[in-house]
């Protein structure tokens, strides 16, 4: 069974890497970005890379944003302070709730890539045993709807992301996650715990 | 009193299978002490030899509560007759609230002695930690989720498990080989290999990470997260304890007959002591009330490769 599961999730790994690299090496570059948005204006160009292309590219956006931010305030950074760091991290969230006023779904996460993101799930979660499925879901929070620029609670566990799901996704840079909130997959803040954009009902029901 | 499943449980929980276990760790000539005796000041089961590398393992230890405190006065008191000299925290540093309160009453409160005495401490992420935990400078953390840090012969490589994407997969496949550390222990949360029937064990983890550390000569791995001690049966070599009772208790959670405990205990809290001496390290598992519930010696893996022949 875990070897059946390993093995499809392998396959939808390497077809999203092999599109993941393709777009990973287009994001930091501005050259590369216009082909991006050339293969998006082409009718030809795959739909597909394209959508994960423009998602790699709001990622940036996002991460450049917070560094901006971070940088105009006091970033975060070791302290031995326990209320100087939750000043910082409440002052970097005011910033980036202000700065995205008027956020709405789907800005960050095109719908394309989001089918991608159901699909995958959909295919994970269908080779787990009953055992693996329970361990993932006891610790999700139950009966809670995300909102985009509201803190997660930190009364919440965070709910961890199977690490084999988690290679079947589109790769984040490291402080932007993907979370599980009742059966919706968030993108969350590493630093502020903010929810930057979501997707709803992605998990099977549990 | 007629034996309830709770009762069985508990009892299962004091006594699991230690005779099979006993013959992989023998416990040693010598010792001042024998599980289930009381530690008195100035006993150990350790060899407490100089020069040799002394720490201590707690795990899901912010509750703030009652246990927590009396499990790290035990912490401290420990220190006059085993001087480790840092603390290893296995994740759930802080439950629910993560306030600058919360890091007075679930952190520095407790273990206040200890601080003071400049032992320093090295956390991991839990499910119930924010990661900007990871800023908190007496988790010695530097601001990474995952980090490494090296005593003497010993490298430790800290993970979180809460969140295992690929960049992080690839940085311990990048730092693991380059370690010539002769013991590399890596630390996380989640444990790969559990006995616990409310989680169990990390089955993606153990597919992503356990070849990592079967080729690179990990000898032991430490984990958190269920809320009592188990021991685990070498698993293809490789030891694994789960200390995550340090002040949360899941009372009967160990899965009655699983053929991977070699000892659990979850019939209350605990802490670990382990010094590591040359190829040997040695372990002291102390419950809540002050008895030693197990110890023992875990041998080095012979990892160096075989020679082979140029002509």
């Amino acid at each position: 069974m875990i070897t059946l599961h390993f093995a499809a999730v392998a396959r939808t790994s390497m077809l999203f890497a092999l599109v993941s690299g393709v777009t990973a090496a287009q994001t930091p570059r501005r050259a590369d970005e216009g082909v991006a948005k050339r293969q998006a204006d082409t009718p030809n160009a795959n739909p597909q890379a394209a959508a994960l292309a423009e998602f790699q590219q709001r990622v940036q956006g996002y991460i450049n944003l917070r560094s901006e931010l971070s940088a105009k305030l006091k970033p975060l950074s070791p302290t031995a302070d326990s209320a100087e760091l939750a000043a910082r991290q409440d002052t970097l969230a005011a910033a980036l709730r202000d700065a995205r006023k008027g956020a709405k779904p789907g800005d960050m996460i095109p719908t394309r890539v989001a089918d991608q993101i159901r699909t995958a799930v959909a295919e994970d979660f269908r080779h787990r045993n009953p055992d693996t499925k329970r361990a993932v879901f006891t610790e999700v929070p139950a009966g809670v709807r995300p909102i985009i620029n509201k803190a997660m609670p930190d009364t919440e566990a965070l709910a961890t992301v199977p690490p084999l799901l988690l290679n079947s996704l589109p790769r984040l840079p490291d402080n932007l996650q993907y979370r599980f909130m009742d059966r919706h997959i968030v993108l969350l803040d590493g630093d502020t715990r903010l929810i930057v954009d979501y997707i709803l009902n992605v998990l099977p029901p549990h | 009193m007629p034996l309830t499943r709770r009762t069985l449980l508990s009892l299962t929980g004091q006594c699991l299978v230690a005779a099979a276990a006993e013959s992989v760790f023998p416990f040693r000539a010598g010792a001042q002490g024998l599980p289930g005796d009381h530690i008195g000041p100035g006993t150990t089961t350790l060899p407490n030899a100089k020069d040799s590398i002394k720490f201590a393992v707690i795990g899901d230890t912010g509750t703030g509560g009652r246990e927590q405190y009396q499990v790290g006065k035990l912490l401290s008191d420990a220190r006059s007759r085993f001087r480790y000299d840092f603390v290893t925290m296995m994740g759930d540093n802080m439950y629910g609230g993560q306030g600058p309160s919360d890091f007075v009453k679930k952190f520095e409160t407790p273990y206040k002695p200890i601080l003071d005495a400049n032992v320093s401490f090295y956390a991991t992420l839990g499910n119930h930690d924010d990661p900007a935990q990871r800023f908190y400078k007496p988790f010695n953390m530097d601001g990474k989720r995952y980090y490494s840090f090296r005593k003497g012969d010993v490298e430790f490589f800290v993970l979180d498990s809460t969140y295992m994407a690929p960049v992080q997969v690839d940085w311990l496949k990048d730092v693991l080989p380059k370690s010539n550390a002769k013991w590399k222990i890596p630390y996380m949360h989640h444990p790969m290999y559990s006995s616990g029937a409310k989680h169990g064990s990390e089955e993606d983890l153990r597919t992503l990470v356990e070849p990592l550390f079967l080729d690179n000569g990990v000898d032991v791995v430490f984990a958190g997260h269920e809320h009592f001690y188990e021991r685990v049966r070498p698993q293809k070599g490789i030891y694994y304890f789960t200390e995550g009772g340090s002040a949360k208790l899941r009372e009967g959670n160990i899965r009655v007959g699983s053929p991977m405990t070699a000892k659990g205990f979850d019939t209350d809290n605990t802490f670990m002591l382990v010094e590591i001496d040359k190829d040997q390290m040695f372990f002291e598992t102390i419950s809540r009330t002050g008895r030693v519930i197990d110890s023992g010696s875990v041998p080095r893996r012979e990892t160096a490769p075989a020679i082979k022949a140029t002509n």
